[in-house]
């Protein structure tokens, strides 16, 4: 080398390449880090939709009153865990908060909202799924 | 001997060496999250159809007991799978049939989960899905597991599937197959009346 420049633009060309493979790298890690919400949201949404059918069980509607004493929802929220795989080899955390208010009462039909969210800590920002439900009762 | 020459061949190397490395993980970061979306996106449509299905275990069958078999990896029902087709109620088998794998992609552990039923309006038949693990529990009133049709209140299915071709990662171009896992407890509305 017969001067000091070239080392110069070869250490300049250097450090824009680095840039360059962090930058494709951080990009990757987070589009990698979607795919991962992505599929903790969709178990999520099953673990909801799970929460949500046993509504249908529900024929007492005094079960679904807050200040009744058989309130279904009195010791929410719930951590369950679910297990996934040909041997039950991966499994997730997930919490349950359910909660059911009157939203109509005509005294001859009751309407009770029923609403479930379910978190899940393994992915950051955490997944937080919401789903309602209304359930209604004719006398 | 040039000095100078030998470490611009040096320097040079090392730096299409980096070039090519970079080249490797930009292709295979890209393979990966490719076939990981395209597998997800597939996955959700299964479960599209089995959860259409599941749904009207027992709908407009007039029977109380709408189911054939129940096994592991097996179930025959009685349902009305669709409103705007020209059958009523007819029978609905999904199973993993693990005599007939995939042999149209590269992933040894694929093997066909096939739904029979109706199709179109006027199409009754077989569906396949490519997938690697199917799995049915069958759940009682009160909670617990049960193979008795006169009992079963609950079913819960399992379904994972892995992308047809895999991505190439490390040293030792050890291939991955992206999975995805999915796992519901279906309540039927017809097998959980009130009288």
């Amino acid at each position: 080398m017969s001067s000091y420049a070239e080392i110069i633009y070869l250490t300049i060309a250097m450090i824009i390449f680095s840039t360059l493979s962090i930058n494709t790298a951080r990009t990757f890690n987070s589009s990698r880090q979607s795919l991962y919400r992505t599929e903790v949201e969709y178990r999520a949404i099953a673990v909801a939709q799970d929460e949500l059918d046993k509504v249908q069980w529900i024929y007492d509607d005094s079960e679904l009153d807050p200040d009744d004493g058989s309130y279904v929802y009195s010791s929410y929220p719930l951590t369950e865990t679910h297990t996934y795989g040909s041997s039950d080899q991966y499994s997730n955390d997930f919490v349950i908060y359910a909660e059911s208010e009157l939203i109509v009462d005509t005294g001859s039909q009751k309407r009770y909202q029923v609403g479930v969210s379910v978190l899940n800590q393994s992915v950051q920002p955490e997944v937080f799924i919401t789903l309602d439900f209304v359930k209604s009762y004719s006398y | 001997m040039n000095i100078g020459l030998i470490t611009t061949f040096v320097i040079g190397g090392l730096f299409m060496i980096s070039m090519m490395m970079f080249n490797q993980q930009f292709a295979s970061g890209s393979q990966e999250f490719l076939l990981s979306t395209i597998n997800q996106e597939y996955l959700d449509e299964v479960v599209t159809v089995i959860s259409n299905d599941f749904n009207r275990i027992g709908y407009n069958t007039g029977t109380a007991i709408p189911f054939t078999t129940l096994q592991d990896d097996n179930i025959i029902f009685q349902g009305d799978a669709y409103d705007n087709d020209n059958y009523g109620a007819t029978n609905i088998r999904w199973y993993f049939d693990t005599t007939d794998p995939v042999t149209s992609t590269p992933n040894p552990n694929d093997y066909y989960l096939k739904r029979i039923g109706p199709i179109t309006a006027n199409t009754y038949g077989t569906i396949k899905f490519p997938a690697t693990h199917f799995k049915i529990k069958y759940y009682a009133a009160n909670g617990t597991v049960t193979s008795d049709k006169n009992s079963v209140k609950k079913i819960e299915v399992q379904i994972m599937a892995e992308s047809g071709s895999a991505y190439t990662v490390g040293r030792n171009s050890s291939d991955f197959y992206p999975r995805s896992v999915w796992k519901r407890i279906f309540v039927p509305n017809n097998i959980n009346l009130p009288y």
